[in-house]
């Protein structure tokens, strides 16, 4: 568990990471965000592969076969 | 279910599951095993032994830990619950599209989206937390590479689930949508897709196999150091194997849908980095043999469970490479030969870790040792048992049977080896009744003070005392090498030195806000699925009480200051003086 502080000689360069908890909730912070990251990832290439059958579809002449994501 | 769908299976013709109740019963079977059963196992060691090895005081953050769990469970149960409203998921665990739409599936696949992504939530929550224990907590002198390799492969773990958990909350965000709310996403009558809900499942799928199988590894590279009383051979090689295995994980899923015809190159670039993961792969099976090689070996139930793993695993990452190759699986594709491949994976891989690692640590959590003789039985019922119905699969494949059927005819030459598999499923039944058995002939016949370090080991687990005090290390631990206490064993006086004065421990309060948090979101689950059952309530009603619940709870702890509390020195001190009278007294 974490630490008590001790800021009796002023603050440190960074105050938010100067107890174990608050470099849990730092790294916990980025760690949260990648997850997001690769979640997002999935929602916008779920759409670039609706765009790619869309364009492949519509327009044969635009893309080489892709068959990805085509049965 | 397993036991029951071998029975069905046991004689051709038969008829005691009609063909839908046996597809909800593999269905529910596969995403039981995966998701509620081998996840959470693996999850509880983890809990408990991460903290332990690294010399801290507990996780990083206990009021996750604690909505970590919540949400597993009520997600668990949500899933559970479609046997009692129309009927379990019936479209196989992996609820492919067409099969997992409207059209085609009951309401069991509600249970099955919502379950899985309020349990996936739980088990993302636990990943972040333990990625953060084993970045920040490590006791002093506990380098990286100084860590146990059970807290690597879980470290390691535990970025798969953040990177692959997140891609099927995608999927089941979408799919949701399809099933509830008039999406398209999937439809391809109105524009949708059928091919994206594979990638997208698979980009998460295969690396569960590995979420499953590396804690796995880590567990059975902690037990055969042990027994073998040596150190693990090639720590270094091992560390960096099972980094290049959880990165390799997320580059072969499309190997799942080779005769989806998505083309020959893209079939070859997948097919090879699958062939690729075998090395990595090999570096662990020759580390763990080394490790063995010239060792004082003691064939304990762990030792036992972990040594067998090995050849096991072997013969599943073989038939693995089998399948990697893009052409012949279509031959193989679909039938019992991929069912024995993967279950050589994850029963004799995960399984055996998982009773290894029991066995192992069992000491530690409750303070005696489970029965060896019935150890032993049970693991030889079991592992007979285990090769008796998985090996005859591998033919039953080769000679064409296809998985997910539920009756087949006398005339076609599967029924000798159907009953032998039948057979063989009955004995792993009754070992793990033996295991119940010994788990309870243990307690009885436990001896009135605990064992300490039964198997003289070399982490730190076995340096606190037994059982664990609430706060683990009195005084945080000063780590000088890797295996620190067996260090401590052979150059200082077989106890670990103190890191930091005795003083006061900070510990995290109780807390009911993760329990209120979880059930909110299970009532808005619950409601949401009742947008679709002739419900005597307005379901929006239903989901509206949940979200006040869910969000309530979440404003309250976000608004209440909670400080935890302190354990004294005094306090300290009296037990730890008590702890050592009581291990001196043994």
């Amino acid at each position: 568990m974490s630490e008590t502080a001790d800021f009796s000689k002023g603050l440190p360069a960074h105050p938010e990471r100067a107890t174990t908890e608050g470099k849990n909730k730092f790294v916990g912070f980025w760690v949260f965000l990648s997850g997001e990251v690769t979640m997002f990832a999935t929602f916008f290439g779920t759409y670039l592969a609706f765009e790619t059958v869309r364009l492949q579809v519509l327009k044969p002449p635009i893309s080489s076969p892709c068959p990805l994501f085509l049965l | 279910m397993a036991i029951i769908f071998r029975i069905q299976l046991m004689y051709p013709e038969s008829t005691i599951l009609s063909g839908q109740t046996y597809n909800e019963f593999i269905t529910m079977h596969g995403t039981i095993m995966l998701f509620l059963a081998a996840t959470p196992l693996l999850f509880a060691f983890m809990n408990y032994m991460i903290p332990l090895q690294i010399g801290a005081r507990d996780v990083a953050f206990p009021f996750l830990n604690a909505l970590g769990f919540w949400f597993f469970f009520f997600g668990g149960l949500l899933l559970s619950l479609s046997w009692f409203f129309g009927g379990g998921p019936d479209a196989g665990w992996t609820a492919y599209v067409p099969l997992s739409s409207r059209d085609y599936a009951g309401i069991g696949l509600d249970f099955y989206v919502l379950g899985l992504q309020i349990s996936g939530l739980g088990t993302l929550i636990s990943g972040i937390n333990f990625i953060v224990t084993m970045i920040t907590m490590r006791a002093p002198g506990m380098t990286m590479l100084r860590m146990p390799l059970f807290c690597w492969t879980s470290f390691v773990t535990s970025m798969l689930i953040v990177f692959a958990f997140t891609p099927l909350a995608a999927g089941l965000a979408l799919l949701m949508l399809d099933r509830m709310f008039g999406g398209q996403f999937f439809i391809p009558s109105e524009g949708g897709n059928v091919v994206i809900w594979p990638h997208i499942f698979w980009i998460f799928g295969h690396p569960e196999v590995y979420i499953l199988v590396l804690p796995a590894f880590g567990m059975i590279s902690e037990i055969i150091p042990v027994f073998s009383k040596k150190r693990l051979f090639g720590y270094t090689a091992m560390v960096f194997a099972t980094i290049i295995i959880g990165f390799l994980g997320f580059m072969v899923w499309v190997h799942h849908m080779f005769t989806l015809n998505l083309g020959p190159i893209t079939n070859s670039i997948f097919a090879l980095a699958t062939m690729i993961i075998g090395i990595p792969t090999g570096i662990k099976i020759f580390n763990w043999l080394f490790t063995m090689w010239g060792g004082k070996l003691w064939f304990t139930t762990a030792m036992l469970c972990a040594s067998s793993f090995v050849p096991t695993f072997v013969l599943g990452g073989v038939t693995g490479v089998m399948l990697a190759m893009a052409p012949v699986t279509h031959l193989y594709h679909d039938t019992y030969f991929v069912v024995a491949h993967f279950h050589y994976i994850i029963l004799g891989g995960i399984v055996l870790g998982l009773l290894g690692a029991t066995f192992y640590w069992y000491p530690k959590m409750f303070g005696h040792c489970l029965n060896e003789t019935l150890g032993k039985i049970m693991f030889w019922i079991f592992y007979v048992g285990f090769h008796l119905t998985f090996f005859v699969q591998h033919i039953l494949g080769l000679i064409g049977m296809p998985r997910r059927v539920n009756v087949y005819l006398a005339d076609q030459g599967w029924d000798g080896m159907n009953l032998i598999s039948s057979i063989g499923s009955y004995m792993q039944g009754v070992a793990i009744i033996i295991l119940l058995i010994n788990v309870v002939y243990s307690a009885i016949k436990a001896p009135d003070k605990p064992v300490n370090d039964p198997w003289d080991g070399r982490t730190l687990e076995w340096a606190t005392h037994t059982p664990v005090p609430e706060y683990n290390f009195a005084q945080t631990p000063q780590v000088r090498s890797l295996d620190p206490l067996f260090y401590e064993k052979v150059h200082g006086d077989g106890t670990m030195k103190p890191a930091e004065p005795i003083g006061d421990v900070h510990m995290p309060n109780g807390s009911f806000y993760p329990f209120l948090i979880a059930l909110g979101s299970f009532i808005v689950g619950f409601g949401l699925i009742m947008l679709h059952m002739d419900a005597w309530i307005n379901p929006y009603i239903v989901v509206g009480i949940g979200a006040v619940l869910m969000f309530g709870s979440m404003a309250m702890h976000s608004w209440k200051e909670d400080h935890g509390y302190y354990i004294t020195k005094e306090n300290i001190e009296a037990m730890e003086q008590e702890a050592l009278a009581d291990e001196r007294n043994r």
